[in-house]
């Protein structure tokens, strides 16, 4: 483990996209102690950067500063609750199947193909149409993560089935373990990285998913996100009127947060992959 | 590893930011076809923000036609009159009016009025569309037997024929109305549906007919062609209104083109580089686009002449709603002026309580000594003594945002959502600001985004705590009595669950406990009063029992219709310096006639 953690540290990549993580991280969770973050009403329309206001102020003269440390907080949360969700479900059916076979195999193959073809775009449509009390972001997070397990647990599954004819699964089994015990003692363990990289990229495409939600207009509607302030940068002219403090900002910190993980990613593979090695 | 490229989607989404950011939107299809030549651009008037979905039907007996066989656009079938909504006058088009009672409205005929099948308009068309109801309870116009009795029909010296409107006295009895129909109800050739109905024996039938192929009318524009992205409409040479009203003049644009785009800000791009004319759209920070070429009514604030009156509905049969203190209350938190400015940029003069604008045509009906004696006007101290006097305790938490609401019997007070369309950009804002200040006094409200169609199902039958909407957005000859109406009337009080098309917040239950009859009275007594004093007076005691009784909370003034051009295809568009016509879009009403003063630029 400390070796890999060491070979980690060696790739540049690595470095600059936890480096980039953990900047947006941390300018989430501990920049409310040395910003005052406040969402009421404090300026003009749209008022320009200036001494007070350092990225000026959005469509209702809120802070944009606050209004980004807050969205970034939602973001987050959404694409870890998506990456919670998604990578749990996906790995955990993905396993069973892989490491079952036959009909529950099947099965579970079934099930991961009905839900690849059912968009998120049009769960939340639907829902946002049913729902009088309006989308909350947790809701949100909840859609997307139920909606893209699937291919974690597609990728998952030809790994677990790869896995089941090894020979210390054979031993564990007549030592008598039971499949609940193989499966999290003896077939995870191998999967750990792999899984954790999955993680990143559904954490990943979360975030994305729910900038690309909001900025349609189905975002939350009791949450400042990322994607709602772009959402309103849109709706209320920001972009026409070249307001770039309405939409950039946000536009910049969901790339970076993105690039960041994909980064990671990407690294991370090519440490734990021997054949990517170097 | 997923078999997705890994950078593929941050960079999509970077560029699709970027695209939108500074490529301003997909391009509008009016461009393309200028460069292809179809319809030159000198010769079009772009106009939009009146056809949202996909054209269906240009039926003129539906209930839902396209644009402009809807509303009160009057370029293909036309009104018997147009009415001013800066001047608060009829002016002519298909007659003329002669005079008004308390029992009757007399027009007389244009006899130069023709149909562009050569035929003439006359007394048995109008008579089609206003008895339609008599025949079929279907029809888009049935509800003007309840207000039209009899049409009786005489001529006059020089044998043109005059209608006079019977007020219906055993039904509604409301000659305000029969003028209000006289400006919205489009006459349609009885000589083409006539048979059509003979023909296909219901009216039912009839109605699924769509009437896009060279239809017969008598306005100045036809149909031309339409599709999923535009209506076309092209200038009738022959239109009889050419001779008889504008001085043998013809209209200036050839063709008139409607493009349908799903959101505002398409249409306020498009209107700032030119490809539109005029948009009836809400566009934030107009004088932003001065230098686009874009004008409105007036060149400062407000911009634009108020003409609707933006309002949260209070649902009366919810508790704590159905507590006129609350009510109250409620209206002295919203910060009126943070509204103005922040959510529809200064296009709204201050409000002033109660439900009757202090200007314009209204302005008579208007007393500002009643709206301080006993209106309610920003403030929160007040907000917050109204609620302690009738028990109710607010909850802060640590930072000062509200927790809960706690009523005088110890018991929880439930949270109470407005209800408003999703992407709705300005009334989404204004919401946001009302929540806000309620908050901010205490009162447990929440914003309640919902989908467009959820929210057109709940409003007749009642379902929400508080909700958005333009109560009698038009303006017509019936206002300020209509929008009094449309908050206040019990005259169709049903309870929550069954429909209602006015009062939806089911203020004042006719058979509940403390009716306030007078209300009622007022209403069905303000239509028939001439006397300029008793109708004041009446006005003035409507107004007070609506700012005493809060059934609803007024935010804030907006224009009827969003007048904004751009003057650089064409030019002598009506202003405030240039008065010559209402501030409406060319294709309503009296605006119409800007068709005819609309000047190619150099």
């Amino acid at each position: 483990m400390t070796k890999l953690l060491k070979n980690l540290l060696k790739s540049p990549s690595f470095i600059i996209g936890m480096g980039l993580f953990l900047l947006t991280i941390g300018g989430a969770l501990l920049l409310p102690f040395f910003y005052h973050v406040n969402l009421g009403l404090q300026a003009s329309s749209y008022a320009s950067p200036n001494g007070k206001f350092l990225l000026g102020c959005d469509h209702l003269g809120r802070d944009m500063v606050s209004m980004l440390i807050e969205g970034l907080r939602s973001s987050l949360y959404v694409g870890l609750l998506t990456g919670v969700i998604a990578t749990t479900l996906g790995t955990a059916l993905g396993i069973y199947g892989g490491f079952k076979g036959g009909w529950m195999d099947d099965f579970v193959n079934l099930v991961t193909n009905l839900f690849l073809v059912i968009p998120s775009f049009v769960v939340l449509i639907l829902i946002s149409s049913s729902l009088s009390k309006g989308r909350s972001l947790t809701l949100i997070g909840l859609i997307i993560g139920l909606t893209t397990w699937t291919w974690s647990a597609r990728a998952v599954r030809a790994q677990a089935a790869s896995l089941k004819s090894r020979d210390h699964i054979a031993l564990a089994r007549i030592n008598g373990a039971n499949t609940f015990r193989v499966l999290t003692l003896h077939i995870l363990p191998y999967l750990a990285s792999y899984v954790f990289m999955i993680f990143i990229l559904q954490v990943a495409s979360g975030i994305l998913s729910e900038a690309a939600i909001s900025m349609i207009g189905l975002g939350p509607l009791d949450t400042v996100s990322l994607g709602t302030i772009l959402n309103d940068a849109k709706n209320q002219g920001g972009f026409g009127d070249g307001m770039w403090w309405a939409f950039m900002p946000a536009t910049v910190i969901i790339t970076v947060l993105v690039f960041a993980l994909y980064i990671i990613n990407t690294s991370m593979e090519g440490v734990f992959n021997p054949r990517l090695r170097k | 590893m997923m078999g997705m490229n890994k950078f593929g989607i941050p960079l999509a989404m970077m560029g699709l930011l970027f695209i939108t950011g500074c490529n301003k939107e997909n391009k509008p299809a009016g461009q393309e076809e200028t460069k292809a030549g179809g319809f030159a651009r000198s010769k079009t008037l772009y106009l939009g923000g009146s056809q949202w979905g996909d054209p269906n039907s240009f039926n003129p007996l539906t209930d839902w036609p396209a644009w402009p066989v809807n509303d009160k656009f009057n370029i293909m079938f036309e009104t018997l009159l147009a009415y001013n909504t800066l001047t608060g006058k009829f002016e002519p088009l298909l007659g003329t009016l002669e005079s008004q009672s308390a029992d009757s409205v007399v027009v007389v005929l244009n006899p130069a009025a023709k149909w562009s099948d050569g035929q003439p308009v006359t007394s048995a068309d109008v008579k089609f569309v206003y008895e339609l109801g008599k025949r079929f309870k279907g029809a888009a116009t049935a509800y003007a037997i309840d207000f039209v009795s009899d049409i009786k029909v005489s001529a006059t010296a020089d044998k043109a024929e005059r209608l006079t409107f019977m007020v219906n006295k055993k039904g509604r009895n409301n000659p305000l109305v029969v003028l209000d129909f006289l400006q919205a109800i489009r006459i349609l050739p009885a000589h083409i549906f006539e048979p059509k109905l003979a023909q296909l024996k219901d009216l039912a039938e009839v109605q699924k007919l769509k009437c896009d192929s060279n239809p017969v009318v008598s306005g100045p524009y036809n149909l031309e062609t339409y599709s999923n992205e535009k209506i076309i409409l092209k200038r009738r040479d022959d239109y009889w209104g050419n001779a008889a009203l504008h001085g043998g003049k013809l209209a200036g644009p050839q063709f008139i083109i409607h493009p349908i785009y799903k959101s505002n800000d398409a249409f306020a791009i498009a209107l700032a580089q030119n490809d539109l004319d005029a948009t009836q759209t809400y566009i934030p920070r107009i004088w932003m686009k001065k230098n686009a070429g874009v004008m409105t009514w007036y060149d400062k604030e407000p911009y634009f002449v108020p003409g609707a009156v933006p309002t949260l509905l209070i649902n009366s049969t919810r508790y704590p709603l159905s507590d006129k203190a609350f009510r109250r209350a409620m209206a002295f938190a919203i910060d009126y002026k943070s509204i103005k400015d922040l959510a529809v940029s200064g296009y709204s003069p201050d409000i002033k309580p109660g439900a009757i604008m202090p200007f314009g045509i209204e302005a008579g009906f208007y007393n500002d000594e009643d709206a301080q004696k006993y209106g309610a006007a920003f403030n929160v101290e007040s907000a917050k003594k109204i609620l302690a006097d009738a028990g109710y305790k607010s909850v802060f938490k640590a930072d000062g945002t509200l927790d809960k609401m706690i009523d005088g019997k110890g018991k929880p007070v439930p949270t109470l959502f407005v209800k408003s369309p999703a992407g709705w950009s300005d009334w989404e804002a204004i919401v946001t600001l009302a929540v806000k200040g309620m908050r901010a006094a205490g009162i447990d409200v929440r914003e309640g985004f919902v989908d467009a169609g959820l929210y057109w199902q709940s409003q007749p039958v009642g379902d929400f705590d508080l909700e958005m909407i333009k109560p009698a957005a038009s303006v017509t000859p019936s206002q300020p009595w209509s929008r009094l109406a449309a908050l206040m009337s019990s005259r169709t009080w049903a309870p929550p669950g069954e429909k209602m098309n006015e009062n939806q917040g089911r203020f004042n239950n006719p058979k509940g406990k403390g009716y306030i009859k007078a209300v009622d009275s007022l209403l069905s007594v303000i239509p028939t009063l001439t006397d300029k004093a008793a109708l004041t007076q009446a006005y003035r005691q409507l107004n007070i029992l609506f700012m005493q009784e809060q059934p609803a909370l007024p935010l804030c003034y907006l224009p009827e219709q969003f007048y904004q051009v751009n003057t650089k295809t064409w030019t002598n568009w009506a202003s405030e310096a240039n008065p010559y016509a209402p501030p409406n879009l060319p294709w309503a009403g009296a605006a119409t006639k800007m068709l005819w003063e609309l000047k190619p630029a150099k």
